[in-house]
């Protein structure tokens, strides 16, 4: 008896010191508002993707051009399999027609890791039988430490205890409305450089400090286990009669004479070819449609500044709606950098 | 499902209740059922290759028991059935030219996921060296058959040590399987400690190391040069003990919660004073095999035997006999060099270790004579700490056919080291919140190692303090865990690999 009272006595004070330190150092879930929103509000297309997609595509324009609610669930460093299970989520009421998923192909080269602390543990915002299938497929195969915990110690996480205790104490954030997300990007400071127009939607402001960024080439090193993800989103629009469009969100013009964003162009129009997905690459984007300079952007890593986000989401309407979309793009990369000077 | 996984930890927990719920006697035939789950869960057909070898060596050792005449044909076919196993699907079917894609039910999967989620088992070469082991000592007398074929699908199965070993003897793996094991709080105690302090080694300090190590070998755009290239040395040096011996703690402290207690795969090897020394204190139970299963057969064999006698008539008797250790250690080291792998660098390996340490066995009168000439003491601290940095040195300079793929590349990347002017940090990113974990991992671990030369048992010492305090470590060592646990880097076991 005395052993289990020991052993009791363990278990509470490590739930205890579990608890403290979520509350501490997990982030305020973004992802966790976006679903809310995207659940709760009477929608029928989906943005998708990871920060270029969060800040790249206005979904009030698409609304207002298509005729069709639209609403973002997407959000900085989303792994592609979690993305599967968000749109399931999102979907649980069946509503959604349409998905826009913005392929970010510096993701699609990672077996990303959902590290913890970085609002990738979808376990407590998954509802139903997916939880368990998230558990099995996600979470089971992960490190251990994801079992009780969502957080990192880090100097900078330390530095933000009081922006997330303040987050998380915020009323809005509490009750998951739609302003929620201020005190989520309150927490991470982003408000220098967006600011938050709902719908999921990052508007950028202002132009980041530090526009550093490091080139890396693509060698057509995509993780199997992304294209699985990508397979299974397929495999569920079709079952549930979505339409599924896969677009990329065009990169600072900058960064198109130094990488080799065509490879990319075609490894991806290939394999979402292959598969019957419609893709559309904006950095093959007619100038006269999507006229950009680096000055357009937030960052050197494609963050786009509100109004090229305006742009290129009246572009995404107008070929959404087109018979013939072929017209708004580029053939080829030599057109695309031909162009660009 | 690797053992740092959530879905081992969650198995491991039911595995635990569910052994001590049933009654004793059946406890270690649940063991079985257990250690298959695992295997299965890993590779679908690896278990039926246990099942295999488990079979062979079952009928190899009790048929060279009742039979006098053929007991060395049933050893011979007992080893090459088992050996087969492990050359085929480690060696043949792992050769590069193997990189089809494999359709297999309607799913196409590359050759090495399939081969790895279907074919090869867990613990391949660890269980085989295990298996072999007990047939030679069943031939040699030293053990008795086992006549209950349960009994040795366990030994070949049970499923801690099959990630990375340690590699058991039957004589001393087979009576702490085999015994009756009651609930005892403090097995579950310091095994969940144990298992607690490999986790921290795996996850926080050899993961995080291996982010430079791949900064320097894999992800490096440029060839690395002088400085950069010791980094990767001794950041890989790290690494690999952190990962090998964290993965040897959890697997002892997961045996230990059963009940079952594993012998120790470390002694604190980098306290070693030479390489001889080193290799007894690295991978015990991998060179207490060599030693017991190669070295002295070798050694007493008619060839080498013959092999003195001859040298004998040239040098002295003693010169003669150290000749013939030296003989062995290098075909010890080529063999361990091949084991880990085909690749030329593990050759290479073998070379390094044993032409090293024959050298040494040779040469140990002419080191004692300049040790007297120079008036050097053995005994003396400067020349401990002069052995211990030689043999550092040594071992550091050795992992360079670890971190390549080929004996031309070690060589290259061996030249490459000593090219100091060319050295460049240009593409190291050190994350600044690392200075500070790394260094207190590493001293962690090596405030332990010191403990442990010292046969201080921390676990034993902690058992006696305030039951406050002893909680207090416990969720400190877990949050150390949970909070530090290195975020870019997530690989598997490096020498679950071999």
């Amino acid at each position: 008896m005395r052993t289990f009272r020991r052993i009791l006595g363990f278990v509470i004070i490590f739930l205890i010191s579990v608890g403290i330190f979520t509350f501490l150092l997990t982030p305020p879930s973004g992802i966790r508002v976006l679903l809310h929103q995207a659940k709760e509000g009477n929608y029928d297309t989906l943005i998708m993707g990871e920060s270029h997609a969060e800040c790249g595509y206005n979904p009030y324009i698409i609304t207002e051009g298509t005729g069709h609610e639209t609403v973002s669930v997407a959000r900085r460093i989303t792994p592609i399999n979690n993305i599967y299970y968000i749109l399931q989520e999102a979907n649980v009421d069946d509503k959604y027609k349409t998905v826009i998923l913005d392929i970010d192909p510096y993701y699609w080269r990672l077996d990303q890791t959902r590290d913890p602390g970085q609002d990738m543990n979808l376990m407590p915002y998954i509802t139903g039988a997916k939880r368990w299938e998230y558990f099995k497929n996600v979470v089971w195969p992960d490190r251990f430490v994801k079992l009780f915990c969502d957080y990192q110690l880090t100097w900078e996480n330390i530095q933000k205890i009081p922006n997330c205790v303040r987050a998380k104490l915020d009323k809005e954030y509490i009750e998951n409305n739609d302003n929620a997300m201020n005190a989520v990007n309150m927490y991470l400071k982003s408000d220098t450089a967006f600011t938050y127009e709902g719908r999921g939607f990052l508007r950028g402001v202002n132009r980041a400090p530090d526009l550093g960024w490091e080139d890396w080439e693509f060698k057509g090193d995509v993780e199997q286990s992304n294209i699985d993800s990508l397979e299974q989103i397929k495999a569920y629009c079709d079952e549930h009669g979505i339409k599924l469009i896969c677009v990329q969100s065009a990169l600072i013009p900058s960064r198109l004479k130094t990488q080799n964003m065509g490879d990319v162009h075609d490894y991806f129009d290939n394999m979402l070819g292959a598969m019957g997905i419609e893709f559309y690459d904006f950095n093959y984007g007619k100038w006269e449609y999507l006229y950009r300079t680096d000055n357009d952007y937030v960052d050197m890593d494609g963050h786009m500044m509100g109004d090229i986000a305006d742009r290129q989401s009246r572009l995404l309407v107008e070929v959404m709606k087109s018979d013939n979309p072929e017209q708004y793009f580029y053939s080829n990369y030599d057109e695309v950098l031909a162009n660009l000077d | 499902m690797s053992i740092t996984a959530a879905g081992f930890m969650v198995f491991f927990i039911i595995s635990v209740i569910t052994y001590y719920i049933i009654p004793v006697k059946y406890r270690w035939g649940w063991l079985i059922v257990l250690s298959f789950v695992y295997i299965f869960s890993i590779s679908y057909f690896g278990a039926l290759f246990v099942i295999f070898t488990s079979t062979v060596t079952y009928f190899s050792a009790r048929l060279m028991e009742k039979s006098e005449n053929h007991k060395k044909a049933f050893l011979i076919g007992g080893m090459v059935l088992a050996f087969a196993v492990l050359i085929i699907l480690k060696y043949v079917l792992g050769m590069e030219v193997f990189n089809h894609d494999i359709h297999f039910f309607g799913e196409t999967y590359p050759y090495k996921i399939f081969m790895g989620n279907f074919i090869v088992p867990a613990g391949l070469s660890y269980y085989t060296l295990q298996v072999v082991s007990y047939m030679l000592d069943v031939y040699w007398g030293k053990t008795e058959a086992e006549k209950n074929y349960l009994k040795i699908l366990l030994f070949t199965s049970y499923f801690p040590q099959m990630v990375q070993g340690p590699i058991s003897k039957y004589s001393e793996l087979a009576p702490e399987l085999f015994k009756e094991h009651r609930l005892e709080w403090i097995n579950i105690k310091h095994g969940a400690q144990l298992m607690l302090w490999g986790l921290f080694k795996k996850l926080v300090v050899a993961d995080r190391a291996g982010t430079y190590v791949a900064q320097v070998f894999t992800n490096n755009p440029d060839v690395p040069y002088g400085a950069s290239v010791w980094i990767g040395f001794i950041a890989y040096g790290i690494q690999l003990y952190l990962d090998f011996s964290g993965g040897i703690d959890i697997i002892r402290g997961a045996s230990q919660c059963f009940g079952i207690m594993m012998k120790d795969n470390f002694r604190q090897p980098y306290f070693s004073l030479s390489l001889g020394e080193f290799w007894r204190r690295w991978h015990i139970s991998l060179g207490q095999w060599m030693k017991d299963y190669i070295f002295y057969p070798i050694s007493i064999s008619k060839w080498m035997g013959k092999t003195k006698k001859g040298l004998k008539k040239v040098v002295s008797r003693k010169m003669a006999n150290r000749i013939g250790m030296a003989i062995a250690d290098i075909v010890v080291f080529i063999l361990v060099g091949v084991w880990h792998g085909l690749g030329s660098n593990y050759l290479a390996w073998g070379l390094y270790n044993g032409i090293i340490l024959a050298i040494s066995a040779i040469l140990v009168d002419v080191y004692a004579s300049w040790k007297k000439g120079l008036n050097i003491n053995d005994k003396s601290t400067g020349y401990r700490v002069f052995s211990l940095i030689r043999t550092l040195f040594i071992i550091t300079v050795g992992w360079v056919f670890d971190c390549t793929t080929s004996m031309k590349d070690a060589f290259v990347m061996l030249y490459n080291s000593i090219r100091f002017d060319l050295t460049s940090f240009d593409w190291f990113e050190l994350q600044h919140w690392d200075w500070f974990i790394l260094p207190i991992g590493i001293g962690l671990a090596l405030a332990v190692d010191i403990l442990h030369e010292k046969n201080i048992s921390i676990r034993e010492k902690l058992d006696g303090k305030n039951y406050w305090l002893q909680i207090l470590v416990w969720v400190v060592l877990i949050q150390a865990i949970a909070c530090f646990v290195s975020v870019s880097f997530a690989g598997g076991f490096m020498y679950a690999n071999f």
